[in-house]
C-alpha cells in the first residue's frame, strides 16, 4: 500500500471513524482503524462490534493494500501534523505504516487487515430514504428517552417500525416513552420492525450534522444489521435482539385537562423549580387553573424541606377541569429541552395517571411520562 | 469433525443437539484442569457457526476464525489481567466483565450465526458477577449460547448450575491419549505411553508436555522435592510450606498443580504398599516408591493421603494458606531412614 | 391498658378478599369460579402466594408449597403473580379509603385500618352504614370485594373482618367486645403464633375467654410482660391508634452461623437465602426501599454494616442479591471469619416515581 492524501482530509476522516473505535474489548484489533485503498480513494473503517463507521478520503493511490493500526496513535499523530500532503506507505515485512508529512516521519506498528472483523456488506434488504432534517429532529425527540443501563437490553434501543411511507420511532426507559411518526421520501417495499441501539442513533444524528442529503436506511434481510448511508459516511449497527414492549397501550387515549403553554416559558419555570426539587426527590408540582374563558394559568413549584421552595406562574390556555400533577424534574426538563420552541401541550387525567406532552400544532410526536405520587 | 481427545459420549450428545438445533443456551462443562473443557467449548462454538456440511468442519472461514481467536461473536471471559501480570491473588471474574458480556449478548451476531460466550474458571466469578449472570442464563437472547467451564461444579452457586445443562468430563483412558499422541501429534511410542500415564486422564496435559519440554522438567523438579519431604526435618518442611504459601498468593493454579502432584505421589505409595505397583502413575520411579513404602505403615500412608486432600480442600475454602500448608507439612510421616538418622542426635 | 377518655372510637379493618387471586379472576374472566393459585410454578419450587376461595375448599392456603397445592387440586390453575398490577389496584382501593378519612393505616397491599370516628361524628351516620358504603364503593369502582370489621379498637376490628369472609361485614358494638371474643380460639388474636398457642394450651387456655379470665400476676409469672398485654387484647382492650405513617422502616433478615464461616462460596449461598427471604417480604411492600444494608459480625464479635443505594430500588431477590453480593465481596478476605450475616432494605419513601410500565 502506498498513497498520498491531504492532512486535513485524513484528520477529518479519522475523527469520524474514531467514534466507533472500541475502548474496552475482548478483540484487541478493534482498537485499531483499518486503512485500505478502495477504487482510487483511501477507505477508513473502525468498529466496536456494536457499530462500524466507514468513510473515504480522496487520495492518490500508487499501490493497493490494507493495514490496521492503533486508532489513537494514528489519530493523534495526524492531528499534530501541518496541513500538507501526507504520504502513507506500508512496509509489509514489518507490518508497519510509514507516514511522511512535510519534515515529519513516523512508523506505526500494525496488524493484518485480514484479521479485522469483516464489516457487513449490506447490499440488499429493506431500503428506506428519509430527509436528513426530518430524521435528525425525530432522533433528537426520541433517542433521549431510551434506557441507559443494560439490565433491560431492549430498552437501550429505539424501536423503528417502517410501514408504507412512514417510520415510527419509539424509545422508553420504563418511566417515560417517546414516540414519533415521520414520513419517508418513498414507501418501503415491505414493512419491517427493528430495535436499533440508541448509541448508534446518537452517532447517526451527529454524523448527519448540517447535511441536507437524504439518509438511506437499509435493514438486511436477516434483520440483524442496519446500514445508514450518509454523505460519504456509512454507519452499520448490529440490531438489538428481543421484543420491544407494546407501547401503544401506554399512550393515554383521553384526558380531562388540556393545557397549552409556551415551551420556553415552561422550560424556564421547570429549570427554576429543579433547583429546589434536587433536595426533594426531584419532585416538581404542576397545578393547572382553567381561569375564565380558557385563559388560565400553569403553576410550577417545588419545595424542599430545610432548603426552601419556589413557584412560577405562566399563562396557559386550558380546556377542561383544574388539575394537579407532579413530575420528576429531570424528565420534565428533558422533554421540554428537545421541544425547545413554540407551543407545548400537556394532557392530564388525574395525579396518578401518565401525562402526555406534545408540541403544539400538527405532529405525530408524543411523550408520555409517569407522574410522581406526592401528598398534595 | 469434533477435534478433541476422548469424551466420546459428551461429544456425541453435543453433536446430536447441534444436528437437531437443540443446543442448550446455558451449558456447564466440568472436569479437572486440562481435561478438555476449553477445547470442547471451542468445538461447540465452531459447530454453532460452521458453514460446512458436517459441523464443525474445521475448514470454513467461521471455523478458522474461531480457532484463531479472531471471531467477533465468540468471546472468552477469563480472569482480568491485574496490574502485575504474575499476580492473580484475590482475582475474580468481575461484575464489569459480565456486564460487558451482557451488553454484547443483547446484539445480533456480527459475523456468525451464534454468539458464544465461554467463561473460563467460572468458579472464580465473584458472587456479584455470578448473580449478575443469572438473568442471561435464564433468558438468553435467541442467538446467544453460554458455556461455563469449571473444575468443580460444587464451587459454583447452585442458582447458576441449576440454570445450566451440565456436561461432566471424566478422565480419558490412557490408551486413548496414547493413541492420539502417536497418531495425530507425532510423539514416539514410549514417550506417548509415559506422557499418557503421567497425564492421569487429562489429554490437555499430555499435549502440553509433548509440545513443551519445560512442562515435564518442572514436573520432575517438583516431584524431586516431594519425594524428599519424608526424609526432611520440620525446619526444612516449614520452609517448603512458606514458599508454597507465598506462591499461592500470586499464582494459585501452580500450587494446585503441586498439591495434585503430592496427592499423586502418595496415592502411588499406597498402591505400591497395597501390592499394585503396576497401577502407579510414577512408574519410572518405582524403585523410590518401593523404598519409601517399605519404611512407612499402610496406616501412615493412608493418613498422609487424607491430610493432603484436607489441605487442598482448606485452600479452596479460603483458610489461611500458610497455616493449611504448615499443618500439612508437619503431619506428613517421617520415613525410617530419617528417624534412624535423627535418633542418635536427638 | 385501658381505653382512654374522649369520644367512643370507631375503627374499621378492611381486608380485600383473596386479593391476588381475585385480581387474576377479575382480569381474566375465564378464571372466575375456578380454583386459582397465584405463585411460582411447582417445577420451580414455588409457593402459593394467594389462592381463590374455590381453591381453599381443597384445603389449600397461602405459603403452602405449590407442589403440595397442585397435588391437592390437580385442576387448579397456577398463575404467576403480577405485583405491579396488585400495587396499582391497592393504590386505587387505598385512595377510596382515604376519601372517607385521612386516618388510614395500610398494613399491606390488601388490608388497612381506618379511623372513622370523625366521619361518624360529622355525618351522624351509623358506623355500619359507612362500612356498607365503603364496601359498595370499592366493588363498583375497582371491581373487588372487601370484608370489613367495625369495632372500637384495632384488634377487635381486625378479628371481626375475618369472621364473615368473603364480602363480609361484622360490627362489634362498644361494650360487647368481651362477649364477642370469649368463644374464639386464641389463634385468632394476631400476636399469638403456633408456639405461643402451644404454651397457652398446655395451661388449659384454648379460647380468648380462657385467656381473659386469668390474672395479670399469673400471666406475668408464666409469660412475662407479654402475658398481661395479650390478656388485655383478649378482653378487647386495645388503645393503639391508627398510625397514618406506618411505612416499614426496614425489612431485614439475618442468620447467626452455628460455626464461623470464612468460605466466600458458603457465605454467598447464605446471602442468597437471606436475599430471597427479604425479597419475598419486599414484594408485599407498597413502596420500594432504596437502601440495602449488609450486616456482618466477625469471629471476634465486632459488628458492622455496609450500605449502598442503587439507582433502581431492588424489588426481587435477583436485584437485591446484586447489591448485597457487591457489598459482601469487598468484605471477604482470606482468613476473615464471619459469625453473623444479615441483609436489610430500608429507606421506604412515600413519595416516589412509579414506573410507566414494567418489563
Amino acid at each position: 500500500m502506498k498513497l498520498s492524501c491531504l492532512q486535513e482530509n485524513l484528520s477529518k476522516g479519522l475523527g469520524i471513524v474514531s467514534r466507533a473505535v472500541a475502548t474496552r474489548t475482548t478483540l484487541p484489533i478493534t482498537t485499531n482503524v483499518l486503512l485500505a485503498t478502495d477504487q482510487g480513494r483511501l477507505k477508513l473503517v473502525a468498529t466496536n462490534l456494536e457499530i462500524a463507521i466507514v468513510t473515504w478520503v480522496g487520495a492518490k493511490i500508487e499501490e493497493e493494500g490494507a493495514i490496521t493500526v492503533p486508532s489513537r496513535v494514528l489519530g493523534e499523530f495526524v492531528n499534530s501534523l501541518p496541513n500538507d500532503q501526507v504520504d502513507l506507505k506500508l512496509a509489509p515485512a514489518t507490518k508497519s505504516l510509514e507516514i511522511k508529512c512535510a519534515r515529519f516521519e513516523a512508523r506505526i506498528s500494525g496488524m493484518d487487515a485480514e484479521d479485522f472483523p469483516p464489516i457487513p456488506e449490506i447490499d440488499e434488504g429493506t431500503v428506506a430514504r428519509i430527509d436528513a432534517g426530518v430524521f435528525s429532529q425525530s432522533l433528537t425527540r426520541v433517542v433521549f428517552a431510551a434506557a441507559t443501563e443494560d439490565s433491560r437490553p431492549v430498552l437501550t434501543g429505539v424501536n423503528a417500525d417502517f410501514d408504507g411511507k412512514m417510520v415510527t420511532l419509539a424509545a422508553a426507559d420504563g418511566f417515560r416513552l417517546s414516540v414519533d411518526k415521520v414520513a419517508l421520501l418513498e414507501p418501503v417495499a415491505e414493512s419491517v420492525s427493528v430495535i436499533i441501539p440508541a448509541r448508534a442513533l446518537t452517532e447517526v444524528n451527529r454524523l448527519i450534522g448540517d447535511s441536507s442529503d437524504p439518509v438511506v436506511i437499509t435493514v438486511n434481510p436477516a434483520k440483524s444489521q442496519v446500514l445508514f448511508t450518509m454523505d460519504n459516511v456509512r454507519l452499520i449497527s448490529q440490531l438489538v435482539q428481543g421484543n420491544f414492549p407494546n407501547y401503544s397501550q401506554l399512550i393515554p387515549q383521553g384526558h380531562s385537562t388540556r393545557t397549552l403553554v409556551d415551551a420556553e416559558e415552561f422550560l424556564r419555570a421547570t429549570r427554576a423549580a429543579s433547583i429546589f426539587a434536587r433536595d426533594a426527590s426531584g419532585i416538581v408540582r404542576l397545578q393547572v387553573d382553567p381561569g375564565d374563558n380558557g385563559l388560565g394559568r400553569l403553576t410550577i413549584s417545588a419545595r424542599a424541606e430545610e432548603v426552601g421552595d419556589d413557584q412560577g406562574d405562566i399563562d396557559a390556555k386550558v380546556e377542561g377541569e383544574e388539575a394537579k400533577i407532579a413530575f420528576n424534574a429531570k424528565y420534565l426538563s428533558d422533554i421540554l429541552s428537545v421541544l425547545a420552541k413554540g407551543e407545548v401541550v400537556l394532557e392530564t387525567t388525574n395525579p396518578s395517571s401518565p401525562g402526555l406532552i406534545r408540541p403544539g400544532g400538527d405532529t405525530d410526536y408524543v411523550h408520555v411520562v409517569m407522574p410522581m405520587f406526592v401528598q398534595w | 469433525m469434533w477435534k478433541i481427545i476422548g469424551h466420546e459420549r459428551v461429544v456425541e450428545a453435543l453433536r446430536r443437539s447441534v444436528e437437531q438445533g437443540r443446543v442448550s443456551h446455558a451449558n456447564l462443562f466440568t472436569g479437572p484442569p486440562m481435561i478438555g473443557k476449553a477445547t470442547l467449548a471451542m468445538n461447540l462454538a465452531q459447530a454453532l457457526n460452521c458453514l460446512g456440511e458436517e459441523r464443525p468442519c474445521g475448514e470454513c472461514v467461521q471455523c478458522r476464525r474461531i480457532r484463531e481467536s479472531k471471531h467477533a461473536d465468540v468471546q472468552v471471559i477469563r480472569l482480568g489481567p491485574g496490574l502485575d501480570e504474575d499476580d492473580d491473588s484475590h482475582k475474580a471474574i468481575l461484575t464489569e466483565q459480565i456486564e460487558g458480556l451482557q451488553q454484547a449478548a443483547a446484539l445480533q451476531p456480527f459475523e456468525g450465526r451464534a454468539k458464544v460466550f465461554i467463561i473460563e474458571a467460572a468458579e472464580l466469578m465473584s458472587a456479584a458477577a455470578a448473580n449478575r449472570l443469572l438473568k442471561t442464563l435464564e433468558e438468553p437472547p435467541a442467538t446467544v449460547y453460554m458455556v461455563l467451564l469449571a473444575d468443580d461444579q460444587r464451587r459454583l452457586l447452585p442458582t447458576v448450575t441449576s440454570r445450566c445443562r451440565v456436561y461432566e468430563l471424566r478422565p480419558v483412558p490412557l490408551e486413548t491419549i496414547e493413541t492420539a499422541l502417536t497418531r495425530d501429534h507425532a510423539v514416539d511410542a514410549p514417550e506417548a505411553r509415559r506422557l499418557a500415564r503421567l497425564a492421569e486422564g487429562r489429554p490437555g496435559w499430555a499435549l502440553a508436555a509433548a509440545r513443551d519440554a519445560a512442562v515435564l522438567e518442572d514436573r520432575e523438579e517438583d516431584l524431586n522435592e516431594i519425594v524428599e519431604l519424608v526424609s526432611q526435618s520440620d525446619h526444612q518442611r516449614l520452609a517448603v510450606a512458606a514458599r508454597m504459601a507465598n506462591r499461592f498468593g500470586r499464582r494459585r493454579a501452580e500450587v494446585g498443580q503441586w498439591l495434585g502432584l503430592l496427592l499423586q505421589w502418595w496415592r502411588d505409595l499406597l498402591l505400591v504398599k497395597g501390592g499394585r505397583p503396576e497401577m502407579a502413575v510414577n512408574a519410572d520411579r518405582l524403585e523410590t516408591l518401593e523404598e519409601t513404602a517399605a519404611e512407612l505403615s499402610l496406616q501412615a500412608i493412608a493418613d498422609a493421603l487424607r491430610r493432603v486432600e484436607e489441605a487442598a480442600d482448606h485452600l479452596e475454602r479460603n483458610v489461611n494458606p500458610r497455616l493449611a500448608l504448615e499443618v500439612l507439612m508437619l503431619h506428613l510421616p517421617v520415613a525410617g531412614q530419617r528417624q534412624a538418622a535423627l535418633a542418635p542426635a536427638g | 391498658m385501658t381505653i382512654g377518655d374522649g369520644p367512643q372510637r370507631c375503627i374499621l379493618h378492611a381486608d380485600l378478599d383473596a386479593f391476588y387471586a381475585s385480581v387474576e379472576q377479575m382480569d381474566r374472566p375465564e378464571l372466575k369460579g375456578k380454583p386459582v393459585l397465584v405463585g411460582g410454578p411447582p417445577e420451580k419450587r414455588g409457593v402459593v402466594a394467594a389462592c381463590s376461595y374455590e381453591a381453599r375448599a381443597f384445603g389449600i392456603h397461602s405459603a403452602m408449597p405449590m407442589r403440595t397445592a397442585v397435588a391437592r387440586c390437580p385442576r387448579a390453575i397456577v398463575v404467576p403473580p403480577r405485583f405491579d398490577r396488585y400495587r396499582e389496584l391497592s393504590r386505587q382501593v387505598m385512595d377510596i379509603f382515604k376519601s372517607l378519612t385521612n386516618l388510614v393505616e395500610p398494613l399491606s397491599l390488601d388490608e388497612a385500618f381506618l379511623d372513622v370516628t370523625g366521619a361518624v361524628a360529622s355525618s351522624g351516620a351509623a358506623p355500619v352504614h359507612l362500612a356498607r358504603e365503603l364496601k359498595s364503593t370499592v366493588t363498583t369502582k375497582v371491581g373487588l370485594t372487601i370484608s370489613v370489621g367495625v369495632a372500637a379498637s384495632k384488634s377487635v376490628a381486625k378479628i371481626a373482618s375475618d369472621m364473615d369472609k368473603p364480602d363480609g361485614l361484622v360490627v362489634v358494638d362498644p361494650g360487647q367486645e368481651g362477649a364477642f371474643l370469649a368463644p374464639l380460639p386464641i389463634r385468632k388474636l394476631s400476636g399469638i403464633g403456633p408456639k405461643t398457642e402451644e404454651r397457652l394450651r398446655r395451661h388449659g387456655i384454648a379460647t380468648l375467654g380462657d385467656l381473659a379470665s386469668r390474672s395479670d400476676d399469673w400471666l406475668t409469672r408464666e409469660f412475662g410482660k407479654r402475658g398481661p398485654e395479650l390478656a388485655a387484647l383478649s378482653r378487647g382492650q386495645d388503645a393503639r391508634s391508627v398510625a397514618v405513617h406506618r411505612a416499614a422502616k426496614s425489612i431485614s433478615a439475618e442468620i447467626t452461623f452455628p460455626q464461623d464461616i470464612s468460605d466466600p462460596h458458603e457465605l454467598g449461598l447464605q446471602l442468597d437465602r437471606l436475599c430471597q427471604r427479604v425479597a419475598a417480604r419486599l414484594q408485599h411492600s407498597p413502596t420500594p426501599g432504596r437502601t440495602v444494608t449488609l450486616k456482618l459480625r466477625l469471629a471476634d464479635f465486632s459488628t458492622f454494616t455496609r450500605s449502598a443505594t442503587p439507582g433502581v430500588p431492588p424489588r426481587d431477590a435477583l436485584a437485591l442479591g446484586r447489591v448485597a453480593h457487591g457489598l459482601l465481596e469487598r468484605e471477604v478476605e482470606s482468613g476473615r471469619r464471619f459469625r453473623l450475616l444479615g441483609v436489610g432494605v430500608s429507606g421506604f419513601v412515600e413519595q416516589r416515581q412509579p414506573p410507566l410500565f414494567d418489563l
